[in-house]
């Protein structure tokens, strides 16, 4: 690590110089490979998830929106989003959302002293893989109906069910968990918010394999896994409001603007190499999506001055945000898929096993399986019709 | 984009509310240029040396928006957010000057007839300049007292200022749907003194382009005015109207067309602040930034306007309803100072393929 650029990047005065130096640390200090991965729309390891974090944590980036005790920067709305947008720009991975968007956040919030030592320093460093224990077969967008049930056994509780969609699972060393501990007549007022040990007696992981042939989900077996209930986060019965504060964190910062405008780059890039930029049907196609996402960009600066003083209550808003951000990226896929044509389709070595899919990591073929995967951003997160509902429901008040 | 945007100051809001009540009662140009004139807010562009309030180019927006809930667009955008301004940066002519106290008292009223071609033909003769030709689309001519027009004359172009009781000039009104009527201006042997050339050359283009990025932003404003009248009256009529035993709202798949109307109303309201704020700033007024702000305020025009014709039903087909009304403004807004697809040709003919971001 190279103190003098920490110390300058922990220094930097004005926005320009700021994004200069993070653009350094990004360009110079996280290793090619994994950000030409990224760039290329190709699966990163495990291991370049947890090495891009680590350069990040060295330099006190990994987690800058965390309360500054552990961790946090204290950014400007301004500043923080020039942040985010760099590292989506310059094909950073993004720091693991479950550790430091989810239950960061949540144990800084919500968590015990013990917890907090415990856990945060080693989840800002992906020393922890977290992975979330939320929705459940029969508990998707009505995540309230979840049937996972905790039942007292002195010290602990005896965890047992099904957990769906589990991102990245099949790494996680700890899960944080909604569970059903009491079945009262109100769904909401028995649900618990547990951390569990993925190594505990009891918890079976099966991949669940997506259209992109990748392993990126899973379901989580849980047959009466011993959690200690100093691993409970929060008040037993009261961990709907600790989900609510976690889902509504989950949804800003879900924009991905940075994201969307490295993936038009690619469109135009490759648009020239292929010659379909002399096309001005398809010319106007990327000029719409690239006109919508700066209107996304002026209206989530907007929002952003406006919700500035409220903390720990994101603007509905932000609603805006997810809707419209996801569009946007699955509109970028969709084009960074046109550009390759039927170069685009996929060659899978054993069509018979799913498990055995996609292994064409060939440009084309990567665009293909991103516009596929990326058919899950408007699933994901509260899903578009959740946010309109949201948004009729909390600022028209219809 | 590093600036954070601005959100209003306490003197907009104050400024909002003093137009909101001034112009209540406002229903056609002439009731609402009285009212403007009570408040003061006439002449916003005039600098405070002249007399005038000295205001930018932000309060004339809001003032753009603020009528524009009414249907009022038109001709507040030609006298206030065109003309005004693009006098005022000549407050050193004596013939422009001498015009100042007339504007702030509403007895002055400067329309702008600028053609995208040159259809204008003006020649030096004795008596001073000798003008002929016409320009399709005028606003404002049913009350203005005078019009900039711009003109050829002696094969470079020129601005001239006539009083619009010249005599050879006259024009032909059409009605559209906000009532204020555009025209056909005609000029016939029109005759003004010398000092009625109010710019030459590199000067007068320049001016001319201030005025139509003004006059784009003004529109826009204007819609997001129309838009933000259209949410509260769409989101009134589903809690009110009653079908099958329930209120509209009910129903999800029209609480989710609402959403997405307030959504496209966000976007359209943050698109105005950057492209107001962009223009202070010195953005080129005829090129891609302000086209990219007009097409997608467009696009949120269609969608808010559109959905909020769909969940009034037939009535929001009708002549005599408010929606209606704004709608068909909204409408005639998106095809002025700029339709999507000139506004997306010109994109297109710009780009060279480089990454835009």
């Amino acid at each position: 690590m190279d103190k003098a650029l920490g110390r300058q990047l922990a220094e930097a005065e004005d926005d320009q110089s700021f994004r200069s130096l993070l653009r350094d640390v990004f360009r110079d200090r996280v290793p090619p490979d994994i950000r030409a991965k990224v760039s290329a729309g190709q699966p990163l390891s495990k291991e370049d998830i947890v090495t891009s974090q680590r350069v990040l944590n060295a330099y006190g980036i990994a987690v800058p929106h965390w309360p500054g005790a552990w961790g946090g920067r204290g950014w400007s709305p301004s500043r923080y989003s020039i942040f985010l947008e760099e590292l989506q720009f310059n094909a950073v991975p993004l720091p693991l959302q479950f550790n430091c968007f989810m239950i960061g956040p949540v144990l800084a919030a919500f968590g015990t002293e013990a917890q907090k030592h415990r856990f945060l320093a080693r989840a800002a460093n992906a020393d922890d893989w977290w992975c979330q224990g939320f929705s459940e077969p029969g508990a998707g967008s009505d995540l309230a109906a979840l049937s996972t049930r905790a039942i007292d056994d002195g010290d602990s509780f005896l965890v047992s069910g099904q957990k769906a969609w589990t991102t990245y699972g099949q790494y996680a060393d700890w899960m944080f968990c909604l569970v059903r501990t009491a079945a009262s007549g109100n769904r909401r007022d028995g649900i618990s918010f547990v951390l569990i040990d993925m190594r505990s007696q009891g918890i079976s992981v099966r991949p669940t394999i997506t259209l992109d042939g990748r392993h990126e989900v899973n379901e989580v077996f849980l047959d009466g896994v011993r959690v200690p209930k100093s691993n409970l986060v929060g008040e037993e019965n009261r961990g709907w409001d600790i989900a609510r504060f976690l889902l509504a964190n989950e949804r800003s910062g879900i924009a991905r603007i940075g994201l969307s405008k490295e993936k038009m780059a690619r469109v135009r890039r490759r648009a020239v190499e292929t010659g379909l930029w002399q096309d001005p049907v398809f010319q106007a196609a990327v000029l719409q999506v690239e006109v919508d996402i700066k209107a996304l960009e002026v209206t989530q600066l907007r929002i952003l001055n406006k919700a500035g003083a409220q903390d720990n209550q994101p603007d509905p808003a932000s609603s805006i945000l997810k809707l419209r951000g996801s569009q946007l990226q699955q509109r970028a896929a969709e084009l960074l898929m046109e550009v390759e044509g039927q170069s685009a389709i996929r060659v899978f070595d054993n069509i018979a096993d799913p498990a055995v899919a996609a292994t064409d990591e060939t440009a084309p073929a990567a665009a293909m399986n991103a516009y596929l995967n990326f058919r899950k951003v408007t699933i994901y997160g509260g899903s578009s019709e959740i946010q309109k509902g949201i948004i009729a429901r909390t600022i028209l008040n219809l | 984009m590093t600036t954070p945007m601005k959100i209003p100051t306490i003197d907009h809001r104050m400024l909002e509310e003093s137009l909101e009540r001034a112009i209540r009662f406002a229903d056609d140009a002439a009731s609402t240029w009285s009212a403007l004139a009570g408040l003061g807010m006439l002449g916003m562009a005039i600098g405070t040396d002249q007399g005038g309030p000295g205001l930018a180019f932000g309060e004339i927006a809001l003032a753009a928006r603020v009528l524009g809930r009414r249907g009022l667009g038109v001709p507040y955008r030609v006298f206030e957010a065109q003309s005004v301004p693009l006098l005022a940066e000549l407050a050193g002519d004596p013939a422009v000057a001498r015009l100042f106290p007339g504007v702030l008292d509403s007895s002055v009223r400067v329309s702008l007839a600028a053609p995208s071609a040159t259809h204008i033909f003006a020649a030096v003769c004795k008596q001073g300049i000798r003008i002929d030709g016409q320009i399709p689309f005028v606003e404002g001519m049913a009350t203005a007292s005078h019009a900039i027009v711009a003109a050829e004359l002696d094969g470079d172009a020129a601005l001239l200022l006539v009083p619009s009781g010249a005599r050879g000039l006259s024009h032909r009104p059409y009605a559209v749907s906000r009532g204020d009527p555009l025209s056909d201006l005609v000029l016939s042997d029109v005759v003004v003194p010398s000092d009625a050339c109010i710019a030459r050359g590199e000067a007068a283009r320049t001016l001319l382009d201030g005025a139509h990025g003004r006059g784009v932003l003004a529109t826009c404003a204007a819609m997001v005015g129309a838009m933000e009248a259209l949410l509260p009256l769409t989101v009134d009529h589903l809690r009110t109207r009653r079908q099958f035993g329930r209120a509209l709202a009910e129903f999800q798949v029209l609480q989710h067309a609402a959403a997405d109307m307030f959504v496209e109303l966000e976007t359209a309201h943050a698109l105005l602040d950057y492209g107001c704020e962009q223009l202070v700033a010195g953005a080129p007024p005829r090129e891609g930034m302000v086209d990219m702000v007009k097409m997608r305020i467009n696009d949120a025009a269609r969608i808010v306007g559109e959905t909020a014709v769909q969940l009034h039903g037939g009535i929001g087909m009708t002549m005599e309803s408010a929606v209606g009304r704004l709608f068909a403004t909204l409408t005639e807004d998106r095809n002025s100072f700029g339709t999507s697809r000139a506004c997306m040709a010109r994109l297109i003919a710009a780009d060279r393929g480089a990454p835009q971001f």
